[in-house]
């Protein structure tokens, strides 16, 4: 499977300035937003950067079904909106909805488990990108994995989907029997 | 909420053990680690990761995001609780202007709070300008947390 940006980027964008972009972000906060007004409001009250998310994760359970990228016409609207940092959600593995965000301009894709994953076994490669990644981790193993993936960002957080819990193990189990082999 | 602290003290945990550590050692830290053993190496020379480390979930209050930043968060998610009153029915922000005010004050006493979360005056500050507003957002949390349980796909 052969895996790319979509476009041939210059080999010159390195970690090192996606790590700095993120640094940027230090001591400050990143809100979830769901419209232009949320976006707005998060930027006046001093907010680092602004998550365009279609609906919360509370919301997406309720209604049921997949839970993917947001509209790329809302996510348009944020950025054009606030002049701070715009995160969106992929799914995990889904390198063609990276692409999308890429293409869109924003400024960080979170490679998120609050979306139904789309791989359960290969997270997305993020060298293959320019724009910088967020991903999740519990613990520090799981931490360097996505570094080594190209992770300019680790985010310890709470999961609060329990199926996403049990994929994520299973993940786990299945990469440990293939280091045994 | 009770998870990102976990998952907080659990790789600061980790990262300090790499620390004391042998070189030989290492070897088999990153095998238990399952990562790659350059970047295992670094974090037990540098103590952190090599990366920022930030902090999500279920961080609704100013108190919770001072909490993730002293246990070690570089910067913090805030999930869209703020933006909700009871029942996670969203603040009208657009139409009505007193639920405006309010989505502001709350987000802004999380700023602040983020960014003097060692001083616990000004913590005790923003905490009190964004009462009446507690009781919505852990409500909010407390169903989505339930929601999240009973749902399973």
């Amino acid at each position: 499977m052969s895996q790319s940006n979509g476009k041939n980027t210059p080999a010159s964008t390195t970690l090192r300035l996606k790590i700095g972009l993120a640094e940027m972000l230090k001591g400050g906060v990143i809100m979830d937003v769901m419209n232009v007004e949320q976006a707005r409001i998060a930027e006046e009250s001093g907010a680092t950067s602004v998550m365009a998310l279609e609906r919360v994760p509370a919301m997406i359970r309720a209604e049921g079904g997949v839970a993917r990228m947001a509209k790329p016409s809302l996510i348009k609207e944020i950025i054009k909106a606030v002049s701070i940092p715009v995160m969106a959600k992929a799914r995990i593995g889904h390198f063609v909805e990276a692409q999308i965000l890429q293409e869109l301009g924003v400024d960080f894709i979170d490679e998120s488990e609050v979306l139904t994953p789309a791989d359960e076994a290969h997270h997305i490669d993020k060298h293959a990108f320019t724009t910088p990644f967020v991903c999740g981790a519990r613990n520090l193993g799981e931490a360097l994995r996505r570094i080594a993936e190209g992770a300019a960002r680790s985010e310890p957080r709470a999961r609060l989907e329990p199926a996403t819990w049990f994929m994520q193990c299973s993940t786990c189990a299945r990469l440990r029997k293939r280091c045994v082999r | 909420m009770v998870h990102a602290v976990q998952h907080m003290r659990q790789i600061t945990q980790e990262m300090r053990a790499l620390t004391v550590l042998s070189e030989q050692e290492l070897y088999a830290a990153a095998k238990n680690h399952q990562a790659p053993f350059e970047l295992v190496r670094m974090v037990a020379q540098t103590g952190k990761l090599p990366v920022p480390n930030f902090s999500a979930g279920g961080i609704a209050t100013p108190a919770d995001a001072a909490l993730m930043m002293q246990l070690g968060a570089e910067a913090v998610f805030v999930g869209s609780g703020i933006f909700m009153k009871e029942r996670a029915t969203p603040l009208d922000v657009e139409n009505d202007p007193k639920e405006r005010a309010e989505a502001i004050s709350r987000a802004k006493a999380i700023v602040l709070a983020t960014t003097h979360f060692n001083d616990a005056k000004i913590l005790a500050e923003v905490s009190e300008q964004v009462t009446g507003t507690m009781k919505g957002l852990a409500a909010a949390a407390i169903e989505e947390k339930d929601q999240l349980q009973t749902r399973g796909w």
